[in-house]
């Protein structure tokens, strides 16, 4: 059975409208992943013997234990950022006669065996191997490797219920609160506890029954959601609820752009996709506020570079999330709407007030931080205009390379993929965070604090008076780009 | 007025439509029928600039679709579920279309009137998104939605498909009623050739790619449309 849905697999490849693309991606990642391999056969030995060379009395394999748990956290968030879901053509494979139950034990497989799984099972083989040179006990250090290995499992697992409920997201957001909590109040002393966890294993390899119990329970609860939602209508349907309808006739007064306004907001709150990045941006608003409060000492002249990353985060949460997918959040109509009696303009034009309107917002949040100092405020506003007049058509143009079309409704999703990542919007990305930084910088080494502020307000305002000039502009890219995306857009992933 | 000049889409090597001139003249209903593949759903993502022609050129009164973007305003279409939004109302994808035609929701609602028959009851004012209606409802909203802030021009793609025969008679109807206004063009692609000959007042037929047929409709037309469909038993 696995035969045949690998067979179909390997030609859904190769025969994939995006074949090209997909090809050079998977070339590029192998080579990636060969790096990796030899850096993960090194670092296992190297990890080992480097430690202890480093510290020749302690015991080195106890202090590696205490970090662990600093691994899987990191582990985690690469997981949580980095892989997606594996997608499979459901619909066309439930009514064959395929068991349930090898259709998803296959789906899982694909799940756990990803890239960061091996790259952790082969760290783990070199380090254990270095244990073993070293004369440690075989059967100790292999129970305790696997004991790793249902832990790193363990994280897959979570991160894809994760990703899939909000239930699961809120659970972990609350363990790590209570983690938080407990070190803040010193109850709990995270090294240590991280020793005792893993090292217990090793003391004792019963304790591996323990790993193993809390890895298969998983196993099983992820299998029973995946089973329990094979149904058509979970699937491809989604509940079919009367809902409430949205009062908007408080954007009228903006004319023809209150249309695409209008429509924005009800696309981002009644799609569980759009809402979650929604939601996203105000990690970045609490990330902002979280540095500006650990690193600002309230003497007025020094806005180092935490500052000024924070700063720039509070405003541009929304810019950044949302903005990243902007033509293609409308994949799904977007036919209509260059067929409607809409002018590209005005299209582009409702996207950036999208954004002006957005960062507008998370300014008027950022006014508390004049707690801060009235310096840290103006920096805000100056990314924040910045933000406006330079940003948002940087985050306009490269929305267009992000041409995978993205599926709006919710239940679509759990056995499709829903990340995208592309190597164009990833490089303006980068540019749009590092610039405004860099100008920042530049300029204040120059003529000081101020000047940087006012460098970056005067671009911004610049930006801004330019609008129509540079929008102009900017449609001119996107009609050239019309039918590649129309394309596009009508391509199943 | 629509015209198609010299007018070609290949893929590679396949040409999927090869029209040397074709011109609709203004007010009148036209019709293509072919077979899966003959190339209308092309023709109309053609005339609407949805993909870039391989030679030709389509003008919509006088204006080149491919160079200006003023055809919008008297065009109006529905190919498929892709030009109807999902997480929409039908009141809201209604009013939304109203306003970009420059209609208020008053005179929105008042035009839905005409379609009350239509809806059955089962489209407005049941508070579900347009994702979660049925495919043939889904279809009512987007032929409804295509009529909307009286365009001049109107393409229907398959608009008697999927739905049930009540309604299909209640939509021939309705549509034969669009087509008696002069001042409106209507363009509609069928596999249902009595369907179409009977709304249509002139019918071209695409066969891989090319016209083999155009005729005027009159009471002969059903069975030569018939006889050549049934070519090859």
């Amino acid at each position: 059975m696995f035969k045949y849905l690998i067979n179909l697999e390997i030609k859904e490849f190769f025969r994939s409208k995006r074949f090209g693309k997909r090809m050079a991606g998977k070339i590029a990642l192998i080579f990636m992943f060969l790096y990796f391999t030899l850096m993960m056969v090194v670092g296992g030995f190297g990890l080992y013997y480097g430690l202890k060379e480093s510290m020749p009395d302690a015991d080195v394999f106890l202090v590696a234990n205490s970090y662990l748990i600093y691994f899987f956290g990191v582990l985690f968030v690469l997981l949580l950022l980095m892989t997606s879901s594996p997608s499979l053509q459901i619909k066309a494979l439930m009514i064959l006669p395929l068991k349930k139950k090898g259709i998803i034990s296959y789906f899982m497989v694909k799940l756990i065996f990803n890239l960061f799984f091996l790259l952790v099972v082969i760290l783990l083989f070199s380090y254990s191997a270095a244990l073993m040179t070293d004369g440690h006990n075989i059967v100790k250090v292999l129970s305790w490797a696997l004991a790793l290995l249902s832990v790193t499992v363990s994280l897959i697992l979570t991160g894809f219920l994760m990703e899939k409920s909000n239930k699961a997201v809120l659970v972990v957001l609350l363990s790590l609160l209570l983690i938080f909590i407990l070190k803040k109040t010193g109850l709990i002393d995270i090294p240590g506890l991280s020793a005792r966890l893993f090292y217990i294993v090793y003391q004792n390899p019963l304790w591996l029954f323990v790993y193993l119990a809390i890895f298969f329970a998983l196993l099983k609860y992820t299998f029973n959601i995946l089973k329990n939602g094979f149904y058509l209508d979970d699937i491809v349907h989604g509940k079919k609820e009367k809902v409430k309808e949205l009062q908007l006739t408080w954007l009228d007064r903006f004319g023809t752009l209150s249309i695409f306004l209008k429509n924005d907001i009800r696309m981002i709150w009644r799609n569980k996709r759009p809402r979650q990045t929604f939601f996203w941006s105000f990690y970045f608003l609490f990330y902002g506020a979280y540095l500006i409060n650990k690193y600002s000492d309230n003497s007025l002249t020094s806005l180092n570079f935490n500052i000024a990353i924070a700063s720039m985060f509070i405003t541009s949460g929304f810019l950044f999330s949302f903005g990243n997918y902007v033509p293609a959040w409308d994949s799904e109509y977007y036919r209509l709407f260059m067929s409607q009696n809409i002018k590209y303009k005005q299209y582009i034009e409702s996207k950036w007030w999208l954004m002006i309107v957005s960062v507008l917002f998370f300014s008027v949040l950022s006014i508390p931080f004049i707690y801060f100092g009235i310096n840290i405020l103006l920096l805000i506003l100056a990314m924040a205009v910045f933000n406006m007049g330079f940003n948002s058509y940087l985050v306009i143009i490269g929305g267009m390379f992000n041409d995978k079309p993205i599926k709006l409704s919710e239940k679509a999703k759990r056995f499709q993929n829903t990340k995208g990542f592309n190597g164009n919007a990833f490089i303006l990305g980068m540019l749009r965070l590092i610039l405004p930084l860099l100008i920042f910088y530049l300029s204040k080494r120059i003529g000081g604090v101020s000047l940087g502020v006012g460098v970056l307000f005067a671009i911004g305002v610049i930006g801004i008076i330019l609008k129509s000039i540079i929008l102009d502009y900017i449609v001119k890219i996107y009609i050239k780009k019309k039918y590649a995306l129309l394309e596009s857009f009508a391509k199943e992933e | 007025m629509i015209e198609l000049i010299n007018l070609t889409k290949k893929y590679g090597e396949n040409t999927v439509l090869n029209i040397p001139e074709l011109i609709i003249p203004k007010g009148q209903s036209f019709g293509l029928v072919g077979n899966n593949g003959a190339g209308k759903t092309t023709m109309f993502n053609l005339i609407l600039d949805l993909i870039r022609p391989t030679t030709g050129y389509v003008m919509i009164n006088g204006v080149r679709v491919d160079k200006s973007e003023d055809w919008k305003y008297s065009t109006s279409a529905y190919l498929d579920e892709s030009f109807l939004i999902g997480y929409l109302f039908p009141e809201e994808y209604f009013y939304m279309l109203g306003d970009l035609r420059g209609w208020n929701n008053k005179k929105v609602e008042e035009y839905l009137k005409d379609f009350t028959e239509l809806f059955n009851d089962e489209i407005l004012g049941v508070k579900k998104y347009i994702r979660d209606l049925s495919k043939g409802n889904q279809k009512k909203v987007g032929v409804v939605g295509a009529l909307i802030g009286n365009p001049e021009f109107i393409l229907l793609d398959e608009p008697f498909a999927n739905l049930d025969p009540t309604t299909q008679i209640r939509l021939k109807k309705l549509l034969r009623k669009i087509v008696q206004d002069e001042q409106k063009t209507v363009l509609i692609s069928s596999h249902n050739l009595n369907h179409v000959t009977e709304v249509t007042e002139r019918i071209v037929v695409l066969d891989k790619g090319d016209m083999v047929m155009d005729i005027e409709t009159n009471e002969k037309t059903l069975k030569e449309l018939e006889a050549f469909f049934a070519i090859d038993e």
